[in-house]
């Protein structure tokens, strides 16, 4: 136990270490028409590891429901705990960039009939239903089995989040290789902040997935304490 | 500009706003329910 938590520990020193490090080269190598696009290594960085982190719970669901090992669930569930803060992020961000550079439309921090914008708000509102619907289910093989189906069912919004920019009408601009705008430099930024982000990501499931089971050892102390009573 | 320089530093500071409170809570509760466990155990003895 001590071991993994210090193995643990290392990952969130090297990922926040890696941020840090990645803040100077962002302001002393790259540089930009308007200060406002630094935003874009924070958003691109939350928005993949959101995508990832989805990703990951689908597979940990779908892996509960072959193996039935309570820890896939677990994973499945923390990695969507991870991924809803970092699309709320992402969302906000994207917001004040649209609102800061959008010239003559000041003041407009939300477009409807932006797809990018609509499809990854429905993406998050289906993830908060999950972790509201998981939460209500008190029996634990239950609360895994249907967490697990919603799971799945609400993954196709992640693709569709993303294809939405390239599919229909965007104002989301896209990362093109050889756009004038993503030299190598940034690139090679953007590319250190995912790295640092995803080795967060690590720390922060396996610290969420020590706390299940801490919180798994109390529910089963109160119930011998109960049988005890009885 | 001083709206860009804004925009960035709301963003930067909600960067790691979300960062701390994904650190803390696991930590925190973890340290909560361990104080719940250990005052368990020592009322079994």
């Amino acid at each position: 136990m001590i071991h993994k938590f210090k193995k643990n520990h290392y990952i969130l020193i090297i990922s926040l270490s890696l941020l840090i490090i990645n803040l100077f080269l962002i302001f002393g190598l790259t540089t930009f028409s308007r200060i406002v696009y630094v935003i874009f290594f924070y958003h691109v960085s939350a928005a993949w590891l959101s995508y990832f982190s989805f990703s990951v719970s689908l597979i940990s669901h779908i892996l509960y429901l072959k193996q039935k090992k309570m820890s896939w669930s677990n994973l499945g569930k923390n990695s969507i705990i991870v991924g809803v803060f970092f699309v709320a992020f992402t969302l906000i961000t994207g917001s004040l960039w649209f609102n800061a550079t959008s010239g003559a439309y000041n003041n407009i921090y939300w477009q409807w009939s932006d797809p990018r914008q609509t499809t990854t708000l429905i993406l998050l509102l289906s993830y908060v239903a999950y972790l509201i619907f998981r939460n209500f289910i008190e029996e634990r093989e239950k609360k895994a089995k249907l967490s697990a189906i919603l799971g799945i069912i609400f993954f196709p919004t992640v693709p569709l989040s993303y294809l939405s920019a390239i599919i229909f009408t965007s104002l989301h601009p896209l990362i093109k290789p050889g756009n004038i705008y993503w030299d190598s430099i940034k690139l090679f930024s953007l590319f250190f902040n995912l790295i640092a982000i995803t080795l967060l990501f690590v720390y922060l499931v396996r610290e969420l997935n020590e706390l299940d089971l801490v919180k798994q050892k109390l529910q089963e102390l109160l119930q011998t304490k109960l049988e005890e009573v009885k | 500009m001083s709206k860009d320089i804004t925009t960035m530093s709301i963003s930067y500071v909600l960067f790691w706003f979300v960062i701390s409170i994904l650190i803390l809570y696991p930590k925190l509760s973890k340290r909560k329910i361990q104080k719940r466990i250990n005052k368990l155990n020592q009322s079994n003895k």
